[in-house]
């Protein structure tokens, strides 16, 4: 069965479709930059691959196989949270019975990972050692400066780093039997390749379990709410019309610099409106030239970083309007996201706590900190804060499933069955919610009710493959064989890149009719076709 | 069809597996010289002939990017010095020098300590006489209350060793044995010289002297607390005394430092350092260059060859181990002729996939796992720079493209052309090719220009 979908609050952005409406001949060039689809030219193959990458249960697998070839020294990252670097640990103990997997989890600045190790008592015996927590040896050295683009580039290095890279050769002779596995947040990571250049380059992979997609695309708070979406409302003609008349407007030699940086920052709004995120960023800079004192350019700077996933820069632009402007709660909100998005979840708690200190009611800052408690693993602490948020705004619906899914994981599956519906009675048509609740009801064997569940999720959104997955899962465990096959198949072509041959192939949910001949049959089908797919593809 | 090997599946995948790991230099016997795709770069021909060549003693540079084969290279070089009879002292420095605070006394003492251990000297050692004469003074550097007549031979030998190792270990120690050392550094290196002297007098006639290897030496991390670099401090301030030593000497030096205006300074002190430089798998004009991939194909074969000779087939290389010669070729192509990419590369196609052979699929995979790795290196503001330098095909030497070098997002070859000219050239790597910001960056860069 495949996870639960968890998803968080999103502001209402044009869709890619919507912006590539009917373009009139006069604004097509001003429109081609702005709707570039990204994987226009992207080549099915590496489309195909990278469906692969991002599919947990795929990259799972991979991490085994590193792992189960592995023969001894190694050095392989994990990117993922801390609660979900817990469950691959645990998986992996079920999932490689003949490794011995060790963890060592820290959770203070250490200098000296050597001696940590060497000092274990059941050193010979492991063959893996799991390090978490390696963070904590790092948070402490990065000092944002104002204005300074460099995050990782300070003059301070970390001596954990600094250790690692000096003794990689020692780390390699002495723990000759041992591969270590570090679990790190997405800033720890991108520490390492800055700062430990050598040792990081000796490493034989990163896996990278990301949040599900929903969790990524967090809102950004806008603080010129009225006119932005006015903003959003243009059609192509009308934004490229306001895009040029604000910039004869600032163009014009009489402007004083004060109008002028606020004509930019109005100009930067329209754009990020247009999702041209690097046209609104270089705005904001022209504005933040012209008065570097201006609050709401940092903002705006900040804005446009986030959505261009330049996270440690938005941080540090969102420092900067924090210091102009000490009770900018939406720098602290958007701050928080921006944080929570490279793995600081402590700091990111930390800004939505100083979003809310400013106002209290702030649902959405409630409802974020919950998702970063989630992702510590700090579940009962979570669903309080869930609670807070729902308290204020008893309609958010997303705050619910998010809730549904954290009580799904201390396993309190009814009342998260009850939860998803009260989401569902707010959002007739939260197809989320409807299949977290099919998860649900099969975790408690209810299978009847589970497909009636993925039915309603369908009916809602035809292309929901991971629904007809588990509602072929269902099936299977209610011993139905000829309803399990055709929904798999349902899934496998819907999906579009076999994942799911694999996932079934060692998938428990199958075990009763694995050895039938039509399921067989079905899986030795897709497989045949995988392989000639990839034979036509050949160059 | 699998050919008869003596295991099983599984275990033969490991074992290649196991072939490419990124951090161990090539297994016995898989070594290839890639001259010929490196502009005639060759360790015996740049460092080698020099020592083999000179009556005097040498002292040499020596540096390259990480994972290029640096120590690869040393290591063929110490095999061809002994076989031409020289006594090579070769040591990692990570292991006496604390390198993120290394000054030009501890390299010192690390060269004596490697140099008393390796070599026994018959007659008096003149390191012990020095040591002798300074005992009172050094003794509780070497954490010890002992008279220095109670000491055995061996004990007294081990004193160098107890003493860098305390060094590494204690920070205030080293401080403190630094200035002492400071002090008495003609005499040490006098010292260290008649040692050097006594020991080659003592070998036998057809024994040709003694070669000293630094390496990782390049791992020294800069350090301008003080107000002066500590590069600077070691290897130009200090470079007559760097150089002073009575036997050949190569030291590994921080690539930053070749990159750096500084270069002058270091070649009128030491001659021009060697860079070993990219395996060029394309050519200055974009194409693909057979002979760098053919190269790599070779370094890849040499350790399959080394498990099972029949895994180089032709019937099995490129139908079981890989499924075609087109994904062999792909994976060769995209490591950019950096040795270490390609290990990376291979493993990570291994991973996913449950048996042989490599399919296309697995090396896409792979390919695109390290791509995100090159992605998250490059900073959001650096794509244009990536652009203008992929249109020039020219290193500027600013400090931003010299950190795209040193993360490899860079990339430099050289060849010669066919008047026999040496071209150095750089260009991105080409897995950064793909991206869609770079592409964006090149089509603003052509509106820019035109």
């Amino acid at each position: 069965m495949s996870t639960s979908n968890e998803s968080i609050e999103i502001e209402p952005l044009p869709s890619e479709n919507e912006l590539k409406k009917e373009q009139s001949a006069d604004v097509k060039t001003m429109a081609q930059s702005i709707v570039e689809n990204q994987s226009a030219n992207q080549s099915g193959m590496e489309r195909a691959a990278r469906d692969r990458i991002n599919s947990h249960t795929d990259l799972y697998r991979s991490l085994v196989r590193a792992l189960k070839r592995r023969r001894g020294f190694g050095v392989l990252f994990l990117q993922c949270t801390p609660a979900k670097g817990q469950e691959i640990f645990l998986q992996l103990q079920t999932d490689l019975p003949q490794k011995q997997i060790g963890r060592l989890t820290l959770t203070e600045q250490i200098e000296n990972l050597k001696v940590l190790i060497e000092t274990r008592a059941d050193l010979d015996t492991l063959n893996v050692l799991f390090i978490e927590g390696i963070e904590h040896s790092l948070s402490p050295y990065i000092e944002s400066e104002i204005g300074h683009n460099d995050y990782y580039k300070l003059e301070v290095l970390p001596p954990i780093l600094d250790h690692l890279n000096l003794h990689r050769e020692n780390f390699r002779n002495q723990f000759r039997h041992l591969c270590l596995v570090f679990v790190v947040p997405p800033f720890a990571l991108k520490y390492f390749m800055y700062r430990a250049v050598d040792f990081f380059s000796w490493h034989s992979g990163i896996w990278t379990f990301s949040p599900p997609e929903e969790e990524l695309t967090k809102e950004t708070v806008i603080v010129l709410d009225v006119r932005y979406s006015e903003y959003l409302a243009l059609s192509d003609k009308e934004r490229v019309e306001k895009i040029l008349n604000l910039r004869d407007l600032t163009d014009q030699k009489n402007q004083p610099d004060e109008k002028r940086s606020l004509l930019l920052i109005e100009l930067a709004w329209v754009l990020c409106a247009a999702q041209d995120f690097e046209s609104a960023l270089g705005c904001c800079e022209e504005a933040i030239s012209l008065q570097s004192d201006n609050e709401d350019a940092w903002y705006a700077k900040g804005v446009a970083l986030s959505a261009l996933g330049r996270n440690e820069e938005a941080i540090l632009a969102y420092d900067a309007t924090l210091s102009i402007k000490a009770n900018y709660h939406e720098a602290y909100y958007n701050k928080g996201g921006d944080l929570f998005d490279i793995g600081r979840e402590e700091e990111a708690i930390a800004a939505y706590d100083a979003a809310l200190a400013i106002k209290p009611d702030y649902h959405k800052a409630h409802s974020n900190k919950g998702n970063a408690l989630s992702a510590l693993g700090r579940t009962e602490e979570a669903i309080a804060v869930y609670n807070v948020a729902l308290a204020i705004e008893s309609d958010d619906y997303e705050t619910h499933n998010n809730k549904g899914n954290a009580l799904s994981a201390l396993g309190r599956t009814e009342e998260a069955l009850a939860v998803y519906d009260v989401a569902i009675k707010i959002a007739s048509d939260y197809h989320e919610a409807y299949y977290n609740k099919g998860c649900g009801l099969s975790d408690l064997g209810r299978h009847k009710e589970a497909i009636a569940a993925y039915d309603t999720a369908l009916s809602i959104r035809p292309d929901y493959h991971e629904a007809y997955y588990n509602k072929a899962c269902s099936y299977a465990l209610s011993l139905q064989l000829d309803n399990a096959v055709t929904f798999l198949e349902k899934a496998i072509i819907l999906d579009g890149i076999n994942k799911y041959i694999e996932t079934a192939k060692t998938d428990s949910d199958f075990d009763a009719i694995r050895d039938r001949p039509e399921f067989q049959s079905l899986i030795a089908q897709y497989e045949q076709k995988q392989h000639s797919e990839e034979r036509s593809l050949e160059p | 069809m699998a050919p008869d090997i003596q295991m099983s599946e599984d275990e033969l995948i490991s074992e290649i597996y196991s072939a490419f790991e990124p951090f161990n230099p090539p297994p016995e016997g898989t070594y290839v010289n890639c001259d010929n795709v490196r502009g005639r770069w060759n360790i015996q021909r740049e460092l080698g002939n020099q020592i083999v060549r000179s009556q005097q003693p040498t002292c040499q540079l020596y540096s390259g990017h990480r994972g290029v084969g640096k120590t690869t290279e040393l290591l063929q070089l110490r095999g061809f010095l002994e076989k031409k009879g020289y006594e090579v002292v070769y040591f990692e420095a990570q292991n006496d020098v604390e390198l993120q605070d290394a000054e030009y006394a501890d390299i010192l003492l690390a060269c004596t300590k490697n140099l008393v251990q390796a070599i026994q000297l018959k007659g008096d050692n003149p390191l012990l006489d020095w040591m002798k004469s300074r005992w009172q003074s050094l003794k509780d550097l070497a954490l010890t209350e002992v008279e220095w007549n109670d000491l055995k031979l061996e004990q007294q030998l081990g004193l160098f060793s107890k003493m860098t190792a305390n060094i590494r270990a204690v920070p205030d120690l080293r401080r403190e044995l630094r200035k002492r050392l400071n002090d008495s550094t003609p005499s040490l290196i006098a010292a260290l010289n008649s040692f050097i002297e006594q020991a080659q007098a003592e070998m036998p006639a057809e024994r040709k002297g003694i070669v000293i290897i630094a390496d990782n030496l390049d791992r020294i991390a800069e350090n301008t607390s003080s107000g002066r670099s500590n590069f600077d401090e070691i290897y130009l301030n200090r470079s007559e005394l760097m150089s002073g030593l009575s036997c050949h000497v190569i030291y590994t030096v921080p690539i930053q430092m070749i990159y750096s205006p500084r270069v002058t300074r270091l070649e009128n002190n030491y001659g021009k350092p060697d860079i070993l430089p990219m395996v060029m798998v394309k050519s200055l004009a974009g194409e693909l260059n057979a002979l760098g991939v053919d190269k790599l194909k070779e370094i890849i074969c040499r350790r399959l060859h080394r498990i099972d000779p029949r895994l180089v087939e032709p019937e099995y290389l490129t139908n079981y181990v890989f499924d075609s010669a087109e994904t062999l070729g792909r994976l060769c192509a995209m490591s950019g002729g950096h040795m270490r990419v390609l290990m990376q590369l291979l493993q990570k196609s291994i991973d996913w996939i449950e048996e042989l052979p490599i399919t296309a699929e697995a090396a896409q995979i792979a390919i695109e796992e390290q791509r995100d790795t090159y992605r998250t290196a490059i900073m959001g503001d650096r794509w244009m720079l990536l652009a203008k330098t992929h249109t020039s095909k020219m290193f500027d030497g600013e400090e931003t493209s010299l950190q795209m070098l040193l993360n490899r997002c860079l990339v430099e070859y050289r060849y010669y052309d066919e008047s026999s000219q040496l071209k150095q050239w750089c260009d991105v790597h080409p897995l950064v090719e793909g991206f869609d910001q770079f592409k964006k960056a090149l089509l603003k860069l052509d509106s820019d220009q035109a």
